[in-house]
């Protein structure tokens, strides 16, 4: 009695387990293979990977199939979108397809790809520090080998030697930003009088505002890398080119007098109470984008935001879609400081490297570094530095300003932190968001920075 | 002969285990020892270099700071005391609180929830109370309407610890409040009586006769949050990366910032082998406690 | 506590009356529970009245405030679900947990029962290797595990990232399992085996069947443990598109810094298939989670 009891309950049973296994190994061959997942443009997020044709979506190309390019980038939304409209020409002059996919953890989901043995054959980086990181690790194929050798009529020295490592170029720069500028509310600016040339009278003018009331400066400084791009403008006006970059290419000390006094600067300006948005605490807590909303959202407090040409289209994107362009949102240049130096543009950009020197990539790197490729950039409002560059082609003012002042720059110098190897960058950003937090502990942050970055220059 | 086979046959019972086992846990472990003794560039064996990983670590602001009490293992430190001691005190007091009504059960479901989602959510669940617009962020909401000015509660090192905590106890309570119920009910009722009888009152009677006698299940209870404090990693990467300026990373986050943003795979080894050090006082006292059930049996 | 307990009856108002004293004399503690519920409930509660909010009124008015600004929508769903791929990551949820639940707890049984039942050379020591590994943090494998993808190809799909939580999940598994078998009634293994049942009849028909609740209590931990997972998922699959709701939904976070609208209905998409057990299986949910307390 008992035995046929249990029996029927382990017949059950048993039918639930190995239905259950069952399902697990069917499944297997379901989503083993990627290439079915990822070829499916309306399965895929849009901050992910979409296709840049519509032809995938039919077949289930392995990443072996000849006509399929995968290219991994840190963009999400409409930087994503703007890139599918390249990949696209580029698919139909070749009739090679793209499969693009897009992270927003870049540095992680590359180093976990090339550790796990599922390579791209391009990425877009964000900053040429990754560029010698895997040049050291010789996965890159070098500019020549890829054949694209006429980037260098195509690209002035500076870019061509910011994707070289040794004096061999592996990197094409396919985006280029200024960083030097603050936006504002053209009409809010207009009435206060207009935009400020020099540091004071920037201070002077955001004094006059806050008596009206205003708290017109917003700081965004949870997000690390904005008071990076503040320190980086100071420092280049106060302390000149020269020192700029021996300080972020290892020759200078970071407990370098030149420093503590950009950061003296950094901090009458940022950091007083006048004006600042907030104050100091909730200016640590506050976002890049939640911060842009202080500006440009429904309710705004602010008047001024300090960051890179591309605020410009997540303000009219993302944060607040009703904005006109040049109307609602406009920028001034970042004012000087030490008059011997003019015009100085921190700038950055995203640069194309291959891990593979197969027929595909070598045509879509070629592609990359031609003019072509730049016009269709210029058209989604990407400014590519490409010397011959169609200047008329931006869609919108804010884009035609920008590549204005990166083309008439006094002087030119790329983001600091994007240039040091590793995670040193990143490190220098949290330290100044410490010596934001705290000014007095300045010295101590420095020393202790300096020590790090001693030991992986090598000094 | 025929024992052997048998013995043979029996150990293919637990063939498939052992192999998952050794394949992706133990040979893993082991390699994972040797590239914390090597530079490990691009998380691949590059060049021994002994023991050097440890000593930077060791000297490293953001993952040992002695002179400013900062540092990612003094956070675990942090997370230890108040974490633990934060989910104890208050899983105690619900639990016997609740123990006296007839809601018991829904009091109980309420606080154990939590346990049931993701640290991610958790997180965000968090981030929303925490945000510094006081018309967005509960908390800077009603201090406001206290008349008190926002408070930056993840912008500032100060405060982001103890914040991140006060979610992780919210999360983490219901687990201490479930085991220490149980437990406080298997407390002889004859013995609470008695006491007060005597005179004791209830706090005197909860303190020398309900928490003695509950002793083990506490212990279990520290022992188990322990364990998850010195793996946190999810709430943390969620609600702050371990910001603002480093002030709220943890060993696990020293790991996964030095390997898989910057690629330094012997660094990361290094952390990985501390937090592996770290656990075995607890493995210790897990193999102790299971020779001990064993034998009762 | 005890002189509520009175011999003799009273008439049922009386009873009543005296109840509502009671409840009332001991307001201190109603009051302290009814905090401590509300305590608990209002941080998910303002994620779940911001999911539904519009955009606007999120960041112009607070989520208590709903009341006076009554508008509902779904927009917030639509949009993660339309263009930020929550549908598919919802999947992929299901496609990574389903079978990182079945694997370990039948590969787990297995081993449990020769551990319980069966001699062997160093079962003793073996066990102890397994409580041991039971506590062992993942990040002590991770490089290593991502070469051994490479070297097999299994990060590609969702095979690496199975035996992964099946790898990490085994330990606990078979103990647990263990600790149940060892106390079933010995009578009824040992009346099958006098009968001539061979090892694994045994195992199949008898212990098995009986050790549901365990089993159940089991699935639902591991169940959880893998959907709720962010660090391996963020490791080990390294496809964008294959990625389950917690990485996709904390990569809206660094790409959007924090938009509530979008990210409190990710929370609560990510929410809902843990909760829904929580609320239907709450009994193997509670004693899934006290046993894995000691993992």
């Amino acid at each position: 009695m008992l035995r046929t009891f249990m029996a029927v309950r382990a017949s059950t049973l048993l039918a639930v387990v190995v239905a259950g296994i069952v399902v697990a190994g069917c499944s297997t061959p379901a989503s083993a293979v990627p290439a079915s997942a990822t070829a499916q443009p309306t399965a895929a997020p849009a901050t992910q990977a979409a296709t840049a044709s519509p032809s995938l979506a039919a077949g289930s190309p392995a990443p072996s199939n000849p006509a399929l390019l995968t290219v991994l980038t840190d963009w999400g939304g409409t930087d994503q979108t703007k890139f599918e409209t390249i990949a696209g020409a580029f698919t139909k002059k070749t009739g090679i397809n793209v499969q693009i996919e897009g992270t927003s953890d870049f540095a992680t989901v590359l180093r976990t790809r090339v550790a796990g043995g599922d390579v791209p054959m391009i990425a877009i980086v964000p900053r040429p520090g990754f560029v010698s990181d895997y040049v050291k690790l010789g996965l890159l194929k070098s500019l020549t080998a890829l054949g694209a050798t006429d980037f260098s009529n195509q690209f002035q020295k500076a870019w061509v030697d910011l994707g070289s490592v040794d004096g061999t170029p592996y990197a094409i720069t396919v985006k280029a930003n200024s960083k030097s500028m603050i936006w504002d509310r053209p009409a809010d600016l207009a009435a206060a009088g207009g935009a400020p040339a020099t540091l004071d009278d920037f201070k002077a003018l955001m004094t006059k505002m806050a008596t009206g009331g205003k708290k017109p400066l917003v700081i965004t400084g949870k997000d690390t890398w904005t008071l990076g791009d503040w320190f980086e403008n100071i420092y280049l006006r106060t302390a000149g080119p020269q020192k700029y970059s021996d300080l972020f290419g290892g020759k200078l000390p970071f407990t370098d007098p030149s420093v503590v006094s950009a950061l003296t600067t950094m901090d009458g300006l940022i950091g007083n109470d006048t004006w600042l948005n907030g104050g100091r605490q909730i200016a640590l807590s506050t976002a890049y984008q939640d911060g842009l909303g202080l500006v440009y959202g429904p309710k705004p407090s602010g008047e001024f935001f300090m960051e890179g040409g591309f605020t410009g289209s997540v303000a009219i994107n993302d944060v607040n879609t009703s904005l006109k362009a040049g109307k609602d949102i406009a920028f001034f240049p970042f004012p000087s400081i030490d008059p011997q130096y003019t015009n100085p543009v921190v700038g950055g950009g995203d640069f194309a490297i291959s891990f593979s020197d197969n027929d595909q990539s070598k045509q879509f790197m070629q592609y990359l570094a031609s003019v072509d490729a730049a016009n269709v950039w210029a058209t989604q409002g990407v400014i590519s530095p490409n010397k011959n560059l169609n200047m008329s082609g931006f869609p919108d003012p804010l884009v035609q300003a920008e590549a204005q002042q990166l083309t008439t720059a006094g002087l030119f110098v790329f983001d600091g932190t994007d240039l040091m190897p590793g995670a040193l960058g990143d490190d220098w950003n949290t330290a100044i968001q410490s010596i934001f937090q705290d000014p007095t502990k300045t010295a101590s942050i420095l020393a202790s920075y300096d020590q790090e970055a001693a030991t992986q220059f090598g000094r | 002969m025929r024992n052997a086979r048998r013995r043979f046959g029996n150990a293919l019972f637990i063939l498939p285990a052992g192999l998952l086992l050794t394949v992706f846990m133990i040979y893993p472990i082991i390699l994972t020892v040797r590239m914390s003794l090597d530079t490990g560039d691009g998380l691949r064996l590059t060049k021994f270099i002994g023991l050097t990983n440890f000593v930077q670590l060791s000297k490293d602001r953001l993952f040992l700071d002695l002179a400013n009490l900062s540092g990612a293992v003094f956070n675990n430190g942090i997370w230890l005391v108040l974490y633990v001691g934060g989910c104890l005190l208050l899983g105690l007091v619900i639990a016997s609180l609740a123990d006296r009504v007839r809601y018991e059960r829904a009091i109980k479901a309420i606080v154990f929830a939590p346990q049931a989602i993701a640290a991610t959510a958790a997180g965000i669940i968090w981030l929303l109370v925490y945000a510094p617009q006081p018309n967005i962020g509960l908390l800077n909401g009603a201090l406001g309407a206290a008349g008190v000015q926002p408070i930056g509660w993840l912008g500032q090192p100060a405060t982001v610890n103890l914040a991140i905590i006060v979610a992780a106890v919210w999360a983490g309570t219901g687990l201490v409040v479930v085991i220490l119920s149980a437990a406080i009910k298997g407390v002889p009722i004859e013995l609470v009586e008695a006491s007060m009888i005597d005179g004791a009152s209830p706090f005197q009677t909860f303190r020398r006769i309900v928490i003695p006698m509950i002793a083990v299940p506490i212990s279990v209870v520290v022992v188990t949050l322990s364990i998850s404090v010195i793996k946190v990693f999810d709430i943390v990467y969620v609600m702050t990366h371990g910001g603002p300026a480093g002030a709220s990373r943890v060993i696990a986050y020293t790991y996964y910032v030095q390997t898989f943003e910057a690629g330094r795979g012997g660094y990361g080894a290094a952390a990985a082998v501390i937090m592996v050090l770290l656990m075995v006082p607890i493995m210790a006292l897990n193999i102790r406690r299971f020779r001990l059930d064993d034998a009762d049996r | 506590m005890i002189g509520t307990i009175q011999p003799h009856a009273r008439s049922r108002s009386a009873r009543a009356r005296r109840e509502i004293v009671t409840f009332v004399r001991r307001w201190p503690l109603h009051l302290a529970l009814i905090l401590i519920a509300v305590v608990w409930i209002l941080p998910s509660l303002g994620v779940i009245i911001t999911s539904v909010r519009p955009r606007n009124d999120i960041s112009s008015t607070g989520w208590w405030t709903v009341l006076f600004h009554p508008a509902v929508t779904l927009d917030n769903y639509t949009n993660i679900i339309g263009s930020l791929g929550f549908g598919r990551a919802f999947l992929n949820s299901f496609l990574i947990a389903v079978p990182a639940t079945l694997l370990p707890i039948s590969i787990g049984a297995l081993a449990a029962y020769a551990f319980a039942f069966l001699r062997f050379w160093g079962r003793k020591t073996l066990f102890l290797i397994i409580v041991a590994l039971m506590v062992m943090p993942v990040q002590a494998g991770f490089v290593p595990i991502l070469q051994i993808f490479s070297t097999f190809g299994l990060n590609r799909s969702y095979v690496g990232i199975w035996l992964a939580h099946t790898a990490f999940g085994l330990p606990f598994a078979i103990f647990l399992l263990r600790g149940f078998f060892v106390q079933l009634p010995l009578e009824i293994l040992e009346s099958a085996r006098i009968d001539g049942a061979s090892s694994l009849r045994v195992f199949w028909q008898i212990v098995l069947p009986l050790s549901r609740p365990a089993l159940a209590s089991l699935a639902v931990f591991q169940f959880l443990w893998v959907w709720n997972d962010l660090l391996m998922n963020l490791v080990f699959i390294s496809n964008p598109v294959l990625q389950p709701l917690t990485v996709q939904t904390a990569s809206l976070l660094s790409s959007f810094g924090q938009e509530f609208d979008i990210l409190s209905a990710s929370s609560v998409v990510l929410m809902i298939v843990p909760l829904i057990v929580f609320l239907s299986l709450q009994r193997y949910f509670v004693r899934g989670i006290v046993a894995g307390a000691v993992k």
